[in-house]
């Protein structure tokens, strides 16, 4: 028994000094190696001049072409869309642009069926793992992730938890510098064509109360003079409960609605919550004009979003 | 519990240290250990379902010292029937009641009668094709008078709820581990370590192949209408190892568990996927479930005695049970008549029981001739698989027509974000492992074993799936 007992503590050392050299291994690779996905893009640049900001979910990665809006706005765009951010992390994601030092003359926040979740997506956790250390990072994450301090302290236990985001995959990719699928200095992924998984949504038939990171939100860009617009992407024709964007408005007057820009043209849709690249360049125009007509309206000086807590 | 849990982490050396420290020989406290352990460890999962494996228990306990009760001999066959109905009508209701009423609703609306039976919503209980075939073998061989029952009613509950096998497997005989329960154990270092082995290389099969595999697999046949012949034929040799190292890789931390605790479990798999012919295929492939087919169902239809008409008649019918053992499905079904077929061709030119030896015995690599048989094998049983991982029959001869529609051999992107061939280096590492160890029990035998089992947990660290990993397939079964 005692040699069973030298030879269990032995594959448990083994497994501990493998958990620290891949920890040491994995962390280096994303501090040093090139950025891969939007998080590690963001934290590699610092006090750039970003005039519009997209923040939200796959429905603005695949829906807003910074490229368009610049060249109508004639203004700085970055699309920091990303598959499955809530609002929850869009607050995370404001937070970030502040330690970065990023200035933005306006924030346009994607919100529409995901006012009725609190809760942040695991894909932009994960995406910050690596980062976890950083105090500031660690702050964000330290209410959002039930098991933060087992995160933080055990050691590989973050890339573990994470791998699908953090994992040997993506680790591989900085080491043989694989370009990543999504050009990363404007944000914009287009989908083309049509899917075939079938043109449905619907929207919940009854809204939350209220969302608390709308409220956080608007404290944090009110306390550093930031202007955020929410938003509302295109639905395709066969959504039901539509009507549900009308409660959202009674949430948020100052939502722009373009969830029926496109009703009757499913042909610009890959599916029913995402526009194809065609439709994303129409709808970019279109968003385009509109920011040019809020610009008008509201001061257009930009904003630099102080490293304040 | 699952095997690669948490909970399982906590628990495992909690009950080996109870049991190997504290209960240290006294054998009666450790059976009752154990069963506590195996009642833990399946409510775990749900606790009401523990009532099924009490009954079946107490029904198989009480009929099997019946079974040699002199003045019940008279009775002996009818007490045998309680038991297979019992065990059987468990199996009936709570895994076949639904599609039985379906199918026949079906083929009443087809006919052109207008037919309501109402299904029930019953969940499958874990495990249950599992115990109540090994408590229905206790019986069946207490009836043959090829055991002994027992009178430790402890002992018989601890041996059929055994926790390292009880959910999926190996189906172990009474003859094989009943009389383990009535042994004094002593603690056997190197017995101990190779379960330790085991239970590594299973975590690998299931982590790192089956887990994998799984995502890809999902992908692909969710979505085979819009993929070419190169995705959806990596689709079904995706499966093929993804069941294979996730069934593999369960009976492997079984065993390996049992052998922590001083048991020997049968060996399930034998590195099935080096046969080079379905027929050595099914002698190496869910031996336990093979071997039990065999001896309770296939040699008392006659085996393969008589003409060659009742020998084929044998053949279709074991695999046909087999195959509908697996599930309430005509998929299921399918499977098993596919490789019926494959089997009788065989069975007729009685080269069945040729490959009786290892393959490449004495060499290194396969001979041509080998290996062409080994690559003939692995593919008639991967387009097997794909009845077999279908949801329908309809979606599964969609799979193959779309192979023929949609002919193309590019790389394909997955809308998982992975690209189709990405898996098949991972593989190709997996069937050089298994190939240079097909000789032994896991890849970690022979020299080295430390500098293995480090290279294991290393790259079960690296390339495992922690964070979506799946159920054990093998649990709905």
């Amino acid at each position: 028994m005692k040699r069973f007992g030298l030879y269990i503590s032995s594959i448990l050392l083994i497994i501990l000094v493998i958990f620290y050299l891949l920890d040491f291994t994995y962390t280096s690779t994303y501090t040093h190696g090139m950025p891969r996905n939007k998080i590690t893009h963001l934290l590699s640049i610092e006090e750039q001049p970003i005039d519009y900001i997209f923040i939200g979910s796959s429905r603005v990665e695949n829906t807003i072409d910074a490229e368009v809006i610049e060249e109508i706005t004639g203004k700085k765009a970055l699309n920091l869309g990303i598959q499955e951010v809530r609002l929850n992390d869009s607050f995370m994601l404001l937070q970030l642009l502040e330690k970065q030092s990023i200035k933005a003359e306006m924030v346009f926040i994607q919100v529409d069926y995901i006012y009725n979740k609190d809760k942040s997506s695991g894909y932009l956790k994960g995406s910050l793992m690596p980062f976890i250390k950083d105090d500031h990072i660690a702050s964000m994450l330290k209410t959002r992730d039930s098991s933060y301090y087992y995160l933080k302290n055990i050691p590989f236990y973050r890339y573990l938890k994470y791998d699908y985001k953090s994992g040997f995959r993506e680790v591989f990719n900085i080491l043989i510098e694989n370009e990543p699928y999504i050009n990363l200095k404007n944000g914009y992924y287009p989908l083309y064509g049509q899917s075939d998984a079938g043109f449905n949504r619907t929207l919940p038939d009854t809204i939350s109360k209220h969302n608390k990171y709308i409220e956080a939100i608007n404290n944090f860009a009110e306390e550093r003079n930031i202007k955020i617009v929410y938003f509302v992407s295109p639905f395709c024709s066969n959504t039901q409960n539509l009507e549900y964007v009308q409660k959202l408005k009674g949430r948020i007057p100052e939502l722009l609605d373009y969830s029926s820009l496109f009703l009757d043209q499913d042909n610009l849709f890959y599916d029913c919550d995402h526009l194809n690249d065609q439709g994303a360049k129409e709808f970019s125009e279109v968003f385009a004009e509109k920011i040019n007509s809020i610009s008008t309206d509201v001061a257009p000086k930009a904003k630099l979003i102080s490293n304040v807590q | 519990m699952l095997f690669n849990s948490l909970p399982f982490m906590v628990f495992l050396p909690v009950v080996f240290v109870f049991y190997w420290i504290l209960l240290k020989k006294r054998l009666q406290a450790q059976n009752v250990l154990l069963l506590v352990a195996s009642y833990v460890f399946y409510g775990w999962w749900d606790y009401r379902f523990l009532t099924l494996i009490a009954a079946s228990t107490l029904i198989d306990f009480f009929i099997g010292l019946a079974l040699t009760k002199k003045n019940l001999l008279r009775w002996k066959k009818p007490l045998l029937w309680v038991s297979i109905v019992f065990n059987l009508g468990m199996l009936g209701v709570f895994k076949y009641y639904n599609f039985f009423i379906d199918s026949w609703m079906e083929a009443g609306q087809a006919l052109g009668f207008n037919m309501h039976f109402s299904s029930l919503q019953l969940i499958l209980p874990v495990g249950i094709s599992f115990y109540s075939f090994q408590t229905l073998s206790y019986t069946i061989d207490i009836y043959r008078n090829k055991i002994k029952p027992t009178s430790d009613f402890i002992r018989f509950a601890a041996f059929v709820s055994f926790f390292p096998q009880l959910v999926a497997g190996p189906i172990e005989r009474a003859s094989n581990l009943l009389p383990q329960f009535s042994r004094r154990r002593e603690f056997n270092f190197e017995f101990a370590k190779s379960g330790i082995h085991l239970i590594i290389w299973g975590l690998f099969q299931k982590m790192v192949i089956a887990d994998n595999c799984a995502t890809f697999v999902n992908n692909i046949f969710n979505n085979y209408e819009n993929l070419n012949s190169l995705t959806l034929a990596l689709g079904s040799v995706y499966f093929a190892f993804q069941i294979y190292g996730d069934f593999a890789g369960y009976s492997n931390i079984a065993i390996g568990t049992a052998r922590l605790f001083g048991f020997d479990l049968m060996r399930n798999f034998n590195y099935p996927y080096f046969s080079r012919d379905v027929a050595e295929f099914w002698r190496r492939w869910h031996i336990s479930l093979s071997t039990w087919f065999r001896d309770y169902l296939y040699i008392p239809l006659g085996g393969s005695r008589g003409s060659r008409k009742e020998q084929v008649r044998n053949v279709f019918i074991i695999f046909l049970v087999s195959g509908f053992w697996h599930g309430a499905n005509w998929t299921f079904v399918v499977w098993g008549a596919i490789h019926a077929s494959l089997f009788i061709p065989l069975l007729l030119w009685r080269t069945n029981r040729k490959n009786l030896n290892g393959v490449a015995q004495n060499n290194l690599l396969p001979g041509f001739r080998e290996f062409l048989h080994i690559l003939l094998t692995f593919s008639v049983v991967c387009m097997a698989w794909v009845f077999f991982r279908s949801p329908s029959i309809s979606s599964s001869f969609g799979y193959f027509s779309s192979f023929f529609e949609n002919f193309g051999l590019s790389t394909e992107y997955l809308s998982i974000g992975r690209y189709s061939t990405e898996l098949l280096l991972l593989i190709a590492l997996f069937i050089s492992i298994e190939w240079a160890s097909r000789r032994e029990e896991h890849p970690f035998a022979g020299k080295q074993k430390f500098v293995k089992t480090s290279v294991a947990l290393l790259m079960i660290t690296m390339f495992g799936v922690f964070s979506k990993h799946s159920d054990f397939i093998y649990f709905q079964f």
